[in-house]
């Protein structure tokens, strides 16, 4: 969906207009709804986050300004952290463990040529980092893992995966940076 | 420790984005995020570093019954039937609300005579206050809410105790009995202004509550563990 066109819904969204959050809801729902598949590995996980993410944005639509960038940014922000906090929370612990071995979630695709520059920028700037960096950049960030449970998953030790990670984010930004 | 070393703040800011920081860590820095626009930048500025990583991920169509219940946390949906649905839990509001004499907000003296507050784009800057309501806790100011036009203004005072593990919510309980309708989540510290999704005026208001609430809000459509109410006071 054009960005224009998710400003002006947002805008909308953010004086109270209904029509607004649902045709917001249905365009930007199946990318937003991948993200939290791809976190939570629970399809019923992943609608609660879902839906409490929504529910966010309704309320606060109001506080998006552009200084957040896009609103699809601001939008799957708000859905990552929702992730995260439920990830964290002691009930979705206990059967986390199970859930971070299992074969079957959502596949990454990588775009042959990717239309946005900024998308073109990533790819570019992904495929300059070592292997390891990347791999635990994704276990984190696709993953929703914290250090420890990179750990855990791989054998590295704790301030490997510490400094692996910050190394690559750093690489990763100084790339799209320049 | 400086926090807001350059560099630091800069690997922090990518730990919160990316998840890894957990616990006391996250919530340190979501209250760094809240005190300082320094920090809140830098987390803006990887968030959009970062987000293009999602292009990777497939779209996934959720089921119909997400956007469902969406509607019906939102209020879109038939109150009557959500009435019914969260009975008991509004039976308990109705409840305290019963026993709320009218409030003695002696704070709003003060409220009003506070500086005119930023204005707000798209607020016309001469839009009159016009309900207010202080949530106070053994005579301690802990929020103050204010309705202008169709903005509401809820400001938190440093009492507010802060949490990653629950939000507050608020809700407007009417006077003819129907279910507590929800006004949004409250901030935990500072200040917010947004569109009001309900007129506050066209509905006879026997009260205005705060409840404790899993994050994100209230799952049932209706308020969980109502910890303060308060009157709304017309000006």
């Amino acid at each position: 969906m054009d960005p224009e066109f998710q400003l002006q819904l947002i805008r909308a969204v953010a004086r109270g207009e209904r029509p607004a959050f649902e045709e917001l809801y249905q365009a930007t729902g199946p990318k937003l709804y991948g993200v939290a598949m791809q976190l939570m590995r629970s399809p019923e996980r992943a609608e609660e986050a879902l839906q409490e993410a929504f529910v966010k944005i309704w309320h606060n639509a109001a506080d998006y300004h552009q200084g957040r960038g896009s609103v699809m940014t601001w939008m799957s922000s708000i859905v990552r952290y929702r992730c995260i906090d439920l990830l964290r929370s002691k009930s979705a612990k206990e059967d986390r463990q199970d859930s971070l071995d299992e074969e079957g979630a959502p596949e990454l695709i990588a775009p042959e040529q990717p239309e946005d520059p900024e998308n073109q920028a990533l790819e570019r700037c992904m495929q300059t980092l070592d292997t390891h960096d990347l791999q635990y950049i994704h276990l984190a960030y696709y993953r929703g893992m914290t250090h420890a449970e990179i750990q855990a998953h791989t054998g590295t030790p704790l301030g490997t995966v510490k400094s692996w990670i910050r190394r690559g984010l750093q690489r990763l930004k100084r790339c799209l940076e320049e | 420790m400086n926090y807001l070393n350059d560099e630091r703040l800069d690997a922090l800011a990518a730990d919160y984005v990316m998840g890894t920081m957990q616990g006391q860590a996250r919530r340190r820095f979501v209250r760094l995020m809240q005190a300082y626009q320094k920090v809140r930048e830098r987390v803006w500025h990887w968030e959009q570093l970062l987000a293009p990583m999602n292009a990777r991920v497939e779209d996934q169509q959720p089921p119909e019954r997400v956007w469902q219940e969406i509607s019906r946390r939102v209020g879109f949906l038939d109150t009557t039937q959500s009435a019914a649905n969260d009975e008991p839990q509004s039976k308990g509001v109705m409840a305290w609300a019963g026993g709320f004499a009218t409030a003695a907000v002696l704070l709003i003296g003060v409220f009003l005579m506070r500086p005119d507050p930023t204005v707000v784009p798209g607020v016309a800057p001469e839009t009159m206050i016009e309900q207010v309501a202080v949530f106070t806790q053994n005579d301690q100011p802990l929020w103050l809410m204010e309705v202008a036009g169709n903005e509401l203004t809820v400001q938190a005072t440093a009492a507010v105790e802060t949490s990653d593990q629950h939000d507050y919510e608020l809700w407007i309980v009417p006077e003819d009995g129907s279910a507590p309708v929800s006004l949004g989540l409250m901030p935990e510290s500072g200040r917010i202004t947004r569109a009001l999704a309900v007129n506050t005026h066209d509905i006879a208001i026997k009260a205005v509550a705060v409840s404790l609430e899993a994050p994100g809000g209230s799952v049932t459509g209706a308020p969980g563990e109502v910890l303060y109410v308060t009157g709304l006071t017309i000006l």
